[in-house]
């Protein structure tokens, strides 16, 4: 009876809490006000588009590499095609792969890190130079380097990246839930004799929500970095996105021909503001979940 | 003739905060005697530490001196305002003529460096011409006075030493150069009773030997009774009396002196009986009017509602009450 | 005591340096060697099919070509392997049958090492004489403006850095009529026509080539080294022993380099080895985009070429180049703040 109210009390405190800070993030925080519509406006184009932007499908060769035009308002590709279409169109791929592969990583590492941490001993001293061992390997070599064994595409792009993020978060949750362990709540929930996946899930990882938000746009980030970077050097197979189009408008000589740069630059600047939109909201989450921080 | 050398006079400061100016001290005016010993007591947020601050010029960024003076009588008789010095001046007059410990002197020393580097630095900021050597023997003598081990703390980073061990090499630190003032921010607050008590002896011998003026700051009127000859008592950014450390204990004229010297505990009462001044210290943005103790205080009555009352000035006290020790003036 | 406890330190580094670069050793050996259908056994296929040879002989070829005794078992394979990688023996690439994988990392390694370097360097030190002065003036107008343009920088990749680099330097014309470097002609890393040594002409000549690359470099780290540098001044800004610095008279130079900067420099230090993987990684993209022949590029061809020997070559040199970097980062590190060899050997403090 008694843990029931507390319960109740803590899960409404909890989203009264969770409204409060949401206030404050928009009051305060402009930047990451202004990151949260710009991610908003992609994800919005990215769903409306397949109906309203649709892709041109069939190449027109009687307006290869048109400038900006009323028709096409920014210009038209190497095969004729309208280039505001494959913008509109080619951020929904990014976000969601960076999203799973996010989500992904994010298990990985807080699992490992969090179980790490309260096991503690051999076991956590093992796993943290393990960690650190994999932090000193260039990643995105790595990841050139695999894709010359293996045929990489989205799929499996998206959990080898999971996996090879591992160690970034793994040590951060792990620092965090020591961190949190010594609080003293968790110290009674230890003396109670709960079960440990219990103390995690229900104590530890509830106070951590800020810092794994915030971790969870710094992944989508990182992927974004490899998925585009992988796509320009040609090592992933080419479909409908940002990357892409700078992979093809490079390819093509688009820089030689500076009346249909937006067909390099449009995409790159959409890369540009994806992050800087994640980024924004990143540091945004950090100050709202840390009030230390706030001035 | 006056003997006084610090002299603060009606020193006003305020910081600038989201809600406007907070006044953290008001046209305070005290002495500090050549030799003398001040202590500056009051509760937290009283002000006390922000005009001590302000004498060695490293206010925060958000503070705004108003008006007033920090007069110091130097070596020679002359006198400097040190709110008018330029940077510069002020820089050859600290250390050498004034010096300041904080409250968390655990991290006064630069934790990348050795402890001898920073006697000789401070040294050679004002002298020239000193070699390291004489530098350093000076050195081992203040901390052998402060009971230390000159050649395991020299050398030592600062990490390196206990708590007690950093206080006392930081109070051989502020002699190296024969300062003529003092001031000490909550001196033993953060040490255990013993540390605390070595520290206090310290001061006392030190003090004796070197004739320096001091002003501390405490909240532990224990200390104020072994260490002060004069109490000056803070309220809100106020300076509501000053009286010798005697007078003080056996007299107080302000009832809030009198409050803080009833609510030490001692022995021969039982917790029940402890008394504690009722009230909060007011709001200093949007300042009550009249006496600003006239909400908490026993004797207050509608002329104290409305009228500031006047520093009254005795022969060798003041206060600012219309009702001292209860009574009427 | 002391003593002991950064020998520890040391050792402790230094065995988690060589345990890196065995682990990388090891992944390479399994990709290579263990995997299904891995690039030995396709070799020694392909050559049956192509030449119609036996597969003894195939076996024979493949065993030169990539320096490994193939017929015996494969942990003698791999001890094998981990000596000829103890000494810098990778075979021979399978593009350029003949040419040691060993002489073309020291050909290609030596152009990323200046770009990066240089372009590490010159953004170090620019961006923390700007961290530190933005920590000073942060009341000033312009403060947000030049953290606002850090943040930028410090978040969009660096390859698009390099676009917008190549497009401000070699395509828009400003109107001028001509780019404001000629880009097509500074291909390669130094023009046909000058001879390598130590003339002006070729040293001009190079730094007109790495120009891009190394002011991409400078650019994608510059936001990073401000904002770190301006935090950690901030903080070290507020620490009681600068308050005391001040207090005890010193003049301002002693306490912006003793206490300021040497406290400030302390959490950068780390960083900077942490980058320094990290642009490595990224020259990868960089020189593919400037055609700057660098090992980065290498390893792209190599990967494109599947020529393994290459890529297990140039993979490993720039780990070990990481580590190392690690390593000395760590070093440095110990001999900056003292603190840390306390750590290192826990009881030491008691």
């Amino acid at each position: 009876m008694a843990e029931k109210t507390y319960k109740t009390l803590s899960s409404s405190g909890r989203i009264h809490k969770a409204l409060k800070q949401a206030e404050y993030a928009i009051v305060h925080d402009k930047v990451g006000f202004i990151g949260f519509l710009i991610l908003l406006a992609i994800i919005i184009l990215s769903l409306i588009s397949p109906f309203v932007f649709p892709v041109d499908v069939e190449s027109d060769p009687s307006m290869i590499l048109q400038g900006p035009s009323r028709e096409h308002i920014l210009g038209t590709d190497h095969l004729g095609r309208d280039i505001w279409a494959q913008i509109a169109n080619g951020g929904r791929e990014l976000l969601f792969l960076s999203f799973v592969t996010a989500l992904l990583g994010m298990l990985i590492g807080v699992i490992l890190g969090a179980f790490s941490a309260v096991i503690g001993g051999k076991f956590d001293e093992i796993m943290l130079f393990l960690a650190d061992v994999w932090l000193s390997i260039p990643r995105f070599p790595l990841l050139v380097v695999f894709s010359g064994f293996f045929t990489l595409n989205n799929a499996t792009l998206s959990i080898v990246l999971a996996v090879l993020s591992w160690a970034g978060i793994f040590r951060t949750v792990r620092s965090q839930v020591l961190s949190i362990k010594e609080r003293d709540y968790i110290e009674v929930a230890f003396m109670q004799d709960l079960s440990l996946p219990h103390i995690v899930i229900k104590e530890i990882l509830p106070n951590m929500m800020g810092f794994l938000a915030v971790n969870f746009t710094l992944l989508m980030r990182s992927t974004i970095y490899s998925q585009v970077g992988l796509v320009f050097l040609g090592l992933l197979p080419l479909e409908q996105n940002w990357g892409v189009m700078i992979n093809l408008a490079w390819t093509q000589g688009v820089i030689y021909n500076p009346r249909t740069i937006m067909y390099l630059l449009a995409p790159t600047i959409m890369i540009c503001l994806l992050i800087l939109s994640l980024v924004w909201i990143g540091k945004a989450l950090e100050d709202v979940f840390d009030p230390s921080l706030r001035k | 003739m006056e003997n006084w050398i610090l002299k603060f006079e009606d020193v006003s400061i305020s910081y600038k905060t989201k809600r406007g100016y907070l006044q953290a001290v008001s046209n305070a005016s005290f002495e500090v005697g050549q030799g003398q010993s001040v202590a500056l007591i009051g509760e937290s947020g009283c002000g006390k530490t922000t005009i001590a601050t302000s004498v060695v010029g490293i206010l925060p960024l958000a503070a705004r001196i108003d008006g007033g003076h920090v007069l110091y009588r130097k070596g020679d008789g002359s006198i400097a305002d040190m709110y008018s010095l330029s940077r510069k001046e002020r820089r050859i007059l600290l250390w050498k003529d004034i010096v300041m410990m904080f409250q968390a002197s655990q991290s006064s020393f630069n934790p990348v460096r050795r402890i001898y580097t920073q006697f000789l630095d401070t040294v050679k900021a004002h002298e020239s011409g000193k070699s390291d050597r004489e530098i350093l023997e000076r050195s081992r003598e203040l901390l052998e006075m402060v009971m230390l081990d000159p050649d395991k703390v020299l050398y030592s980073y600062p990490h390196e030493l206990s708590g007690g061990m950093k206080q006392r090499t930081l109070l051989a630190l502020t002699m190296i150069l024969n300062p003529r003032i003092l001031i000490l921010d909550e001196p033993t607050t953060a040490l255990d009773l013993i540390t605390q008590e070595k520290i206090l002896r310290l001061l006392n011998d030190m003090r004796r030997r070197f004739n320096f003026s001091l002003i501390f700051i405490t909240h532990d009127l224990s200390i104020v009774s072994e260490l002060a000859d004069k109490v000056v008592t803070m309220y809100a950014g106020e300076v509501v009396e000053t009286a010798p450390v005697r007078a003080f204990f056996t007299h107080p004229l302000h009832p809030y002196s009198d409050g803080l010297l009833k609510a030490i505990p001692r022995l021969t009462t039982s917790s029940d009986n402890l008394f504690s001044i009722p009230g909060n210290t007011p709001d200093l943005i949007d300042r009550p009017s009249g006496c600003l103790f006239h909400p908490r205080c026993a004797y207050e009555d509608e002329k104290c509602s409305r009228c500031r009352p006047c520093t009254t000035y005795l022969e060798d006290r003041s206060f600012s009450c219309f009702h001292p020790a209860g009574g009427d003036e | 005591m002391v003593m002991n406890s950064t020998l520890r330190y040391l050792l402790k580094k230094i065995f988690k340096m060589i345990f890196t670069i065995w682990v990388v050793t090891t992944l390479i050996f399994v990709l290579i060697r263990l995997m299904p259908s891995n690039p030995v056994d396709r070799y020694i296929e392909e050559q049956m099919i192509i030449y119609g040879i036996g597969y003894e002989e195939a076996t024979l070829r493949a065993q030169s070509l990539f320096s490994m005794e193939l017929d015996e078992p494969i942990l003698t394979q791999y001890i094998s392997f981990l000596k000829d990688v103890v000494h810098l023996d990778f075979g021979q690439s399978l593009l350029s049958p003949g040419v040691d994988v060993m002489s073309i990392i020291a050909a290609r390694l030596p152009w990323t090492l200046f770009t990066v370097g240089l372009g590490l360097l010159s953004s170090f030190i620019i961006g923390i004489v700007l961290g530190t002065l933005m920590a000073f003036k942060r009341d000033k107008w312009y403060e947000p403006l030049v953290s606002g343009f850090a943040s930028f920088l410090s978040a969009i990749p660096d390859f698009l850095i390099a676009i917008f680099l190549l497009l401000i330097f070699g395509v828009f014309t400003f109107g001028t009529g001509h780019t404001i470097i000629p880009i097509t002609s500074l291909r390669g890393n130094y023009s046909m026509f000058v001879t390598p040594g130590w003339n002006m002409v070729f040293i001009k000549d190079v730094l007109l080539h790495g120009l891009l690359p190394i002011l991409t470099y400078m650019f994608s780290q510059l936001g990073i080294w401000i904002l770190l540098m301006k935090g950690s001044t901030t903080s070290t800004l507020n620490t009681d022993y600068v308050t005391i610095a001040k207090v005890r008279g010193l003049k301002s130079s002693t306490i912006l380099t003793n206490y300021i900067g040497r406290n400030a420099m302390l959490p950068i230090v780390t960083e900077f080895a942490m980058r320094l993987g990290f642009i490595i990684g990224g020259s990868l993209i960089i020189e593919q985009l400037f055609v700057y022949q660098g090992i980065g590029l290498e390893l792209l061809n190599a990967t494109n070429g599947r020529d393994y020997p290459l890529m297990q070559g140039i993979f490993l040199i720039m780990t070990s180049a990481i580590v190392l970097c690690n390593f000395l980062a760590e070093v440095l590190y110990v001999v900056l703040d003292p603190r840390i060899k306390l750590q290192g050997g826990r009881k030491a403090n008691g």
